[in-house]
């Protein structure tokens, strides 16, 4: 008597690996290329947040490094959490490369600031239709979804403010070539970097990781009402950060948004506290690190909104808050699930028909543990020194921080590198 | 001689590759039917539902206990029914796992 497996396990749920495999080297070189721009470049790291090489480096860390990462996962990860099939491999595949292109157009004209001839609008129509097609593709699988719980609520959500800041950065991109929008461009800049943060990377952050923690840490005797509440309390801030930009009057949205965020971090402690693994890996320990930032930028958030600064105390808090987001929120967790991720599909992809028959390595034995603590350490000093410089408005003190950055990016590409040439 | 604790030892040797601890010990293997003819029932669960390594393991287990002498069909049943609780843990697996 030998049948098949039964159920959900008879069905290989997951997409190509060469597809998937495609986002997370891409982004990997794009974060290395990133962190090397940056410190060569670190002089345009201080003064008006809207300036060209600013836009730049922020569109090629939420473009090409962050999104770029969670479209990858969610691609691999949402058939195989739903146990269902994507939607369309094919719509995957060229939008990925739409994508690549639209995001190398877009920051190139930022970098340039080239808003004459038509080419922003252009390349922000083309980023518009990539992450359309990421959108429905994503949209179409979660259609099969039979119950609603905290992490699809979230995914469900984040797919919405996604397709809303994908608008508004059409519309900006296309402002910025041919003129129409009433009012001022940095009234609707706001809303679609607010949108961006809380909205998209806020609630890709929270429900992935209301699934991927307890599952990594064996945590399952928690509540979840803290999980929903933040859930509540967030949504309630963007809602917020809407009316405000419609009326013009204060809804102390940034409170609600950081209310939520600690609810979130609430949960967290509940999850962590509930874990039967107590020993934390390389990847849960930028991942518990990025939850200890979030707080942080969330009262860097209501600072900026609620408090009366001067000018150029205002600019640097935003630059702040702006890097706290995306290297010590986003980026911190993007490296710790990574170091989770990424050794799973390629051991999915060359052991996984050998498991039982010989023996295979661990996830963990598929990277340099030795390394990954190093660069956990680079990481740890580089982010926080950056934040003081350009506190105190010090280019060397930004300079030391990015070359720790840098070096920490390379080992990091390294990890990733040994992982996808694992023979 | 084929007897249920063979199939029990056999499936020590399919390791969770991300926890590093075999299906055995973290308590995934619910109940093993050893059948007339040598054929084997296995009823498992994983650590969570849609949980991406479900696949790989169960394989893993059906090969595992497959390649037993006197084995002739292997039939592996993943249920959710009871749900896996961190109770089922050995406490080897549990020393592994950095209790004290």
């Amino acid at each position: 008597m030998s049948t098949p497996f039964p159920g959900s396990i008879a069905t290989p749920f997951t997409p190509p690996f060469k597809v998937v495999r495609l986002y997370f080297i891409i982004a990997t070189i794009t974060f290395v290329f990133l962190n090397g721009l940056m410190l060569l470049r670190s002089g345009y790291i201080s003064g008006f947040h809207f300036q060209p090489k600013l836009l730049s480096f922020a569109h090629i860390a939420v473009l090409g490094w962050a999104t770029m990462i969670i479209m990858g996962a969610m691609t691999q990860l949402i058939p195989v959490i739903l146990e269902t099939s994507l939607f369309s491999v094919r719509m995957a595949k060229w939008g990925l490369w739409l994508y690549i292109i639209a995001v190398m157009t877009i920051t190139g004209h930022f970098w340039f600031f080239a808003t004459k001839g038509g080419g922003m609008a252009m390349a922000a129509g083309m980023l518009f239709v990539a992450v359309l097609l990421f959108v429905i593709n994503v949209g179409l699988t979660l259609r099969k979804v039979k119950s609603i719980n905290i992490t699809i609520a979230h995914i469900i959500a984040a797919i919405v403010y996604l397709s809303v800041v994908a608008t508004m950065g059409f519309l900006l991109g296309f402002n910025l070539s041919i003129p129409f929008m009433k009012g001022n461009h940095l009234h609707y800049l706001s809303l679609h970097a607010a949108l961006g943060f809380a909205g998209w990377f806020a609630m890709i952050i929270m429900g992935v990781s209301y699934k991927l923690l307890p599952m990594f840490t064996l945590s399952y005797t928690y509540k979840t009402w803290p999980g929903w509440a933040a859930f509540s309390f967030v949504n309630l801030g963007i809602l917020g950060i809407i009316v405000e930009f419609l009326t013009n009057r204060p809804f102390y949205s940034t409170v609600f948004i950081l209310i939520g965020l600690i609810m979130f971090s609430y949960q967290v402690i509940l999850i962590m506290k509930g874990r039967m693994r107590k020993t934390l890996d390389i990847g849960l320990r930028h991942a518990l690190l990025s939850y200890v930032y979030i707080p942080v930028a969330a009262i860097l958030g209501v600072v900026i909104s609620l408090s009366n600064m001067t000018p150029d105390m205002r600019q640097r808090i935003i630059l702040i808050y702006g890097f706290t987001v995306l290297f010590g929120c986003i980026t911190l967790l993007i490296i710790g699930m990574m170091y989770k991720v990424v050794p799973f599909l390629v051991w999915f992809h060359k052991y996984s028909d050998k498991v039982g028959k010989e023996k295979v390595p661990l996830l963990k034995d598929m990277f340099s543990e030795r390394i990954g603590s190093i660069q956990f350490w680079f990481i740890n000093i580089g982010v926080p020194n950056v934040m003081v410089g350009l506190y105190l408005e010090n280019q060397i003190i930004v300079g030391i921080g990015l070359t720790i950055m840098f070096i920490a990016s390379l080992l990091f590409g390294y990890n990733m590198f040994t992982v996808f040439t694992r023979k | 001689m084929l007897t249920e604790q063979l199939i029990f030892t056999a499936l020590k040797h399919v390791i969770d590759p991300e926890i590093g601890i075999n299906i055995v010990d973290l308590g995934l293997v619910y109940d093993v039917k050893l059948l007339d003819g040598g054929d084997v029932s296995i009823k498992m669960t994983m650590t969570t539902s849609g949980c991406p390594l479900h696949e790989s393991i169960a394989r893993g287990a059906e090969d595992a206990v497959r390649q037993l002498e006197g084995v002739s069909g292997v039939k592996v049943d993943l249920v959710w029914d009871p749900p896996w609780t961190p109770d089922r843990i050995s406490d080897w697996a549990k020393k592994q796992l950095g209790w004290k």
